[in-house]
């Protein structure tokens, strides 16, 4: 009888004890819930971040494209576009993504993924012979915008008439 | 009588002993339950520890392929650049570069990161935590692409003889790698000094001391190489062969492969540099072919924005001499096509004198274009 009245109370223990580790699951679970949310924080900060550094590359890259600048006679002048050299690389990689074989698109892919990539002539406006004040170099949009449309001021010229004027360019990169 | 009063107290101290021992099989289990419980939690936790220790690890090793992505991102994009890196890893770089695909992976990374599009001259594996980065540009004479290289100081680049050729390849090589010139009287005798790799640079005139061997290197086997450079009375282009020393003498490493030097006018080497810089055939042809395909592209972009110019020379009431600025353009639009590369198995070295002769060429009308003032420049 006092034999079955204490495996009673071992069981009871036993209840206790497992409520006891149920308890201390629940408190670890709810640490780990709550470490992955600061984890994911962290990431997003991390990934944001890691996209404006993406964002300054690819402005820094382009300014110095060979296909781009306007070099004067191996002087190259900092983020200084040749407008003709826009309109042509432009309707280039279009005709490319359409037509042409697949290194020229998979080529400018590597470097600009999924992005909007405009340039507008904004001080004076029709200085180019041409008459286009706006270009729109690359546009593969993707899902979801990024990050805000980044503006970075440009030189542009216009080789023909030999006048400089002023332009943005406007990069916008999709996910 | 006395037996069974000795029965019943045996029976008796046995009842005494059950009871605590019921009590004792409960407390047991309880502690067998506990220490069970214990265990699942110590495993949970070493197991969780060691995770994030790997994923840590793998965390670095992917944060360092970032930040060399950047750096040679960055240094590709401003030309005539030196830097020296400290490279926190302290983890090997590998860099391969077969046809299609380029990659480098750091050791410990989950994922290796591409350049497919870039030229990266590097060897096959990288290990010192300070990096050494030069930039140039391959000019074709306009800008063609970007051209990196990439070693470190446990690299030892010496070089054989004084030739003109030989001489540039030494003044373009980046000021922090270690490097040597000696004479071929010094060769043979050339002490090992404990470098990961050594690469012998020199001009064919030299070819017999690659069939000597080095008495000084003992453990010399994927240590050291040669380059042998093979200029035909022009030293613009020519040939290149790879070398590898094993077992007392050094065997060729693939078959001959062509350089094309354009700016040695101004005493700097692109290609020939980066057979040196790689000592990796492999490396070497992926990467003049990404050179040679940018060129292709280029080149027709020009054509298109001669044919612009031509059109607007043609019509524009402005301008003074469109008659003679079309003749320069469509001369220009001429020698741009013979940069054009053919995919083929291997470029060879009549297409480097072809496009060597398409660049002099081009430079000439870009003069006298300059002299006349009229005409828009072509580059």
């Amino acid at each position: 009888m006092e034999g079955i009245k204490m495996g009673k109370k071992a069981q009871l223990q036993m209840n206790e004890t497992v409520f006891v580790v149920f308890l201390i699951m629940i408190i670890i679970f709810l640490g780990l819930v709550v470490l992955s949310r600061f984890q994911e924080v962290s990431i997003l900060e991390k990934s944001k971040s890691l996209r404006s550094l993406s964002v300054i590359e690819s402005t820094h890259m382009i300014s110095f494209w060979p296909e781009l600048d306007c070099s004067d006679v191996k002087v190259s002048e900092f983020a200084c576009l040749d407008i003709i050299k826009l309109r042509v690389l432009g309707k280039f990689i279009n005709e490319s993504a359409q037509s042409d074989g697949p290194y020229a698109f998979n080529y400018y892919y590597d470097q600009l993924k999924k992005s909007k990539i405009a340039v507008r002539e904004v001080y004076p406006l029709n200085t180019s012979i041409l008459w286009d004040t706006y270009w729109v170099l690359w546009d593969n949009p993707g899902t979801k915008k990024t990050t805000d449309s980044i503006r970075v001021p440009v030189n542009l010229f216009d080789p023909l008439t030999g006048r400089y004027a002023l332009g943005i360019m406007e990069l916008q990169i999709y996910e | 009588m006395l037996k069974k009063k000795q029965l019943n107290k045996k029976i008796q101290h046995k009842k005494v002993h059950i009871r605590p021992t019921r009590k004792g099989f409960a407390l047991q289990f309880s502690w067998i339950f506990v220490l069970i419980g214990g265990a699942i939690f110590l495993g949970f936790f070493i197991s969780l520890i060691r995770n994030l220790d790997i994923s840590e690890g793998q965390q670095t090793s992917q944060e360092s392929t970032r930040e060399l992505e950047s750096l040679l991102k960055i240094s590709s994009a401003v030309a005539d650049t030196q830097k020296i890196v400290s490279f926190n890893s302290e983890k090997e770089i590998r860099f391969s570069c077969i046809d299609e695909v380029s990659e480098y992976l750091i050791e410990g990374a989950i994922k290796a990161a591409r350049y497919d599009y870039n030229v990266i001259f590097s060897p096959d594996k990288l290990r010192d935590d300070e990096l050494v980065i030069q930039a140039s540009v391959f000019e074709a004479p306009f800008r063609v692409i970007p051209v990196v290289y990439l070693t470190d100081k446990k690299i030892e680049y010496v070089f054989i003889g004084d030739s003109p050729l030989i001489n540039i390849i030494f003044n373009s090589m980046p000021n922090g790698a270690i490097k040597k010139s000696i004479s071929r009287d010094d060769f043979i005798y050339y002490p090992d000094n404990n470098y990961d790799h050594v690469i012998f640079v020199l001009d064919e005139s030299d070819q017999d001391l690659l069939f000597s061997s080095l008495p000084n290197f003992g453990n010399a086997k994927d240590r050291v190489f040669a380059v042998m450079l093979t200029t035909f009375g022009n030293i613009d282009y020519g040939e290149l062969r790879f070398y590898k020393y094993d077992s007392g003498s050094f065997a060729l490493d693939g078959a001959k492969i062509p350089f094309l030097e354009t700016v040695l006018d101004q005493q700097k080497s692109i290609f020939a540099l980066g057979a040196v810089i790689s000592h990796n055939r492999d490396i070497y042809e992926c990467n003049i072919k990404k050179i040679l395909r940018k060129l292709t592209l280029l080149a027709e972009l020009h054509n298109q924005r001669l044919n612009l110019y031509t059109d607007y020379y043609a019509t524009a009431p402005a301008a003074g001499t469109p008659l003679d600025c079309n003749i320069y353009y469509r001369g220009a639009q001429g020698n741009l096509s013979m940069m054009v590369y053919n995919e083929g198995p291997e470029p060879e070295t009549g297409d480097f004198m072809m496009i060597r002769l398409a660049i002099n060429n081009l430079e000439s009308i870009n003069r006298l274009i300059m002299i006349l003032g009229d005409c828009a420049r072509i580059y």
